[in-house]
């Protein structure tokens, strides 16, 4: 990873000598173990910050609109700026979308993909360790060994470490690239798809519902999903319009319910599986199960998953005959 | 000042007693480690560990409350829920934050008369910290992991046994109802109070605090906010997460000709914090938002109510999902103001 991260630095001042790029869009460490930051670079002298690692978790596609939003309050003519980014698999599908759906132009961006071995959940290995604080992790090809503030240690499996997301993710090479680096040593994981999924699609109504409530009703509303996700770019979410005012302010469940399903069925069609709202999620929801069972049922009713070329468009803005209508019924 | 030990054998008895005569709120084991929780059990209750993910802030000042209920003839206050509440288990950088609440709830003469009858009919027994958390610093922002304020009752866990000191009137009251159960604290064990609270201090990281208040409104153009309000997300998770935000938002839901007036928790770090009804926002970036919430609390509180709004619970840094530290932000500042 250090060979790829090297890399990384390298390409990018490149990048920045040849005048390729403006600005460029990276992970740098946090000050917390297992934590990144997004990293926003505008010389070659400052790429050694980039950093290249196993928590390089978050979703960098959802940092790049406001980098193409005019400045407020600019008057006169304004270019957008050349942006470079660094991207898993997951990252570029997200790009691949913002494309399609206008948020960012193809012709300004420098897309670097990183053939991705799949992302540490930071709140597994909190909770592996029990109640202390996380002081220190380290992380060789097979484990990563926590360190509390109490002194405690512990030892997990990488493999159990990783992120739900990374661990069923079948498209872990960039699908939009400029430049591809590690190509070789990332597969897609040997799991069955959609388990999770399986696993709720076969309990009764009563149950499923039971889980939802279980799950949704530790939301508290900080909406650190929606800001995470690159799909949710609206200026202005449903769920603070006013007028019509579709949901109240509380965290009450009817409130909280309605958020997080109206979310969901705005995903369909265009979640990528990419996991960033989980990793936000202070609470520890489940939000994955709900965007993994509208992707399920997307790819068997369309056989489509999403954004994964930038020809092909998306499941809802198009129309086969032979499309599956088996889910409409008479009013 | 009355000090006492327990055996920890017969902690759950003592919750269980004072739990007779009020609402008991105490840390539970949760997936994010442990969260504060209404507890009628009393073998639920956790005190190892750090701190809870979020701050008990809410016992006092809940994420969402009904002010009044009206409809077209006549609108009618409505009643906060009270109730004599013990919370056990605070941390006391979360109990000197609900001291800073106070000086905002009674603001300038003026009552919040849904925060302050919470506040009265809560007993605050706080629990020392041995073990920091990841991201602790209250020593640094004038608070101790053995701080007394804002508790009624300051709890030091010494192994075996914990020593139970009481700050306040109220907190002595307190003791004396389940003074069946403890003994009076020994020189001994005042001694490991010492240490304890001694050893702890030395495990907290020391973090540079800006304090030249002139320094702090020139940084108001600094070039830093820039990169910040870049990498902030804008989601509500560090004022949430954080014992002493307390901003809010007053929001009218209505319904066929009736209504109610909800108060909620709200955020700088929103978009729509400043958004005003003519359309026009002060704040249009995130970097003027995320400035506010850092000058907020180490400028503005400090103009206003003499003190920083940090308790250094470090919640916000945990929590982050953009991995903004705090600590590293008033580092800056610091430096910045040497350089000005």
């Amino acid at each position: 990873m250090k060979q790829v991260e090297d890399a990384l630095r390298k390409e990018v001042a490149k990048l920045f000598e040849e005048k390729e790029v403006d600005i460029f869009v990276g992970h740098e460490a946090a000050s917390l173990p297992l934590k990144t930051s997004a990293c926003f670079v505008r010389s070659s002298e400052e790429v050694d910050r980039l950093v290249w690692n196993r928590s390089c978790a978050a979703n960098l596609a959802a940092y790049l609109p406001q980098l193409f939003k005019r400045p407020p309050g600019l008057k006169g003519a304004w270019t957008p700026p050349k942006v470079g980014v660094v991207v898993k698999g997951c990252d570029s599908r997200s790009i691949v979308g913002l494309i399609k759906e206008k948020q960012i132009p193809r012709d300004r961006l420098f897309v670097i993909g990183i053939g991705c071995e799949g992302m540490i959940d930071r709140h597994k290995v909190a909770r592996a360790l029990g109640t202390a604080g996380l002081a220190e992790a380290k992380i060789d090809e097979t484990a990563v060994q926590a360190i509390g503030t109490d002194g405690t240690e512990k030892q997990i499996d990488i493999a159990e470490a990783l992120a739900a997301s990374c661990q069923e993710c079948q498209h872990r090479h960039a699908v939009l690239a400029d430049l591809a680096l590690n190509e070789a040593s990332a597969s897609p994981a040997e799991v069955s798809r959609y388990a999770n999924v399986a696993e709720f699609e076969d309990k009764s109504p009563d149950e499923r519902f039971e889980h939802l409530v279980t799950e949704l009703s530790r939301c508290i509303r900080c909406y650190a999903c929606r800001e995470a996700c690159p799909n949710c770019y609206c200026e202005e979410c449903f769920a603070e319009e006013t007028t019509p005012k579709w949901l109240g302010v509380t965290t009450d469940l009817p409130d909280v319910v309605f958020f997080h399903l109206g979310r969901a069925f705005h995903q369909a069609g265009r979640c990528v599986d990419c996991g960033a709202c989980v990793a936000a999620c202070p609470q520890g929801i489940d939000l994955r199960l709900l965007n993994q069972k509208i992707n399920k049922d997307v790819e068997e009713l369309f056989g489509a998953e999403a954004s994964l070329s930038l020809e092909e468009a998306g499941v809802l803005c198009s129309f086969r005959m032979e499309d599956d209508q088996s889910f409409m019924t008479e009013p | 000042m009355l000090d006492v030990t327990l055996e920890k054998s017969k902690l759950q008895e003592f919750l269980k007693l004072l739990g007779q005569k009020r609402r008991l709120i105490a840390p539970v084991a949760d997936r994010m480690g442990t969260i504060f929780s209404e507890v009628s059990d009393p073998s639920l209750v956790r005190l190892e560990g750090v701190n809870t993910n979020l701050s008990p802030k809410e016992v006092l000042f809940p994420q969402w409350e009904v002010l009044y209920t009206f409809n077209a003839d006549q609108v009618n206050k409505a009643e906060p829920t009270v109730q004599e509440t013990m919370l056990f288990g605070a941390r006391p950088c979360d109990a000197r934050a609900f001291e800073l609440l106070d000086r905002v709830f009674t603001w300038d003469g003026i009552n919040d008369p849904y925060y302050l009858p919470r506040r009265e009919k809560t007993s605050v027994v706080s629990l020392a910290c041995n073990v920091p958390g990841e991201a602790c610093f209250c020593t640094s922002v004038g608070g101790s992991p053995a701080g007394e304020f804002g508790a009624d009752v300051l709890t030091f866990d010494l192994g075996k046994k914990l020593l139970l000191r009481s700050l306040t009137e109220r907190g002595e009251k307190l003791l004396k109802e389940a003074s069946t159960l403890t003994e009076e604290a020994t020189e001994a064990d005042k001694q490991a109070v010492k240490q304890a609270v001694a050893e702890a201090e030395k495990r907290l990281e020391q973090v540079a605090i800006p304090e030249d208040l002139e320094a702090l409104k020139g940084s108001f153009d600094a070039e830093i906010w820039e990169e910040l309000g870049l990498k902030c997300l804008g989601c509500g998770v560090c004022a949430y997460a954080c014992p002493t935000c307390h901003c809010f938002d007053i929001t009218d839901e209505t319904r066929k000709g009736a209504g109610r007036r909800v108060r909620s928790w709200d955020t700088c770090a929103f978009s729509l914090f400043t958004l005003h009804g003519s359309g026009h926002n002060p704040r249009t970036t995130q970097d003027a938002r995320y400035r506010q919430r850092v000058l907020h609390k180490f400028l503005y509180c400090r103009e206003n109510f003499d003190e920083a709004f940090c308790v250094g619970c470090g919640r916000c840094i945990t929590n982050c999902p953009a991995g903004l530290d705090l600590r590293a932000v008033l580092e800056r500042l610091v430096s910045l103001a040497k350089t000005a």
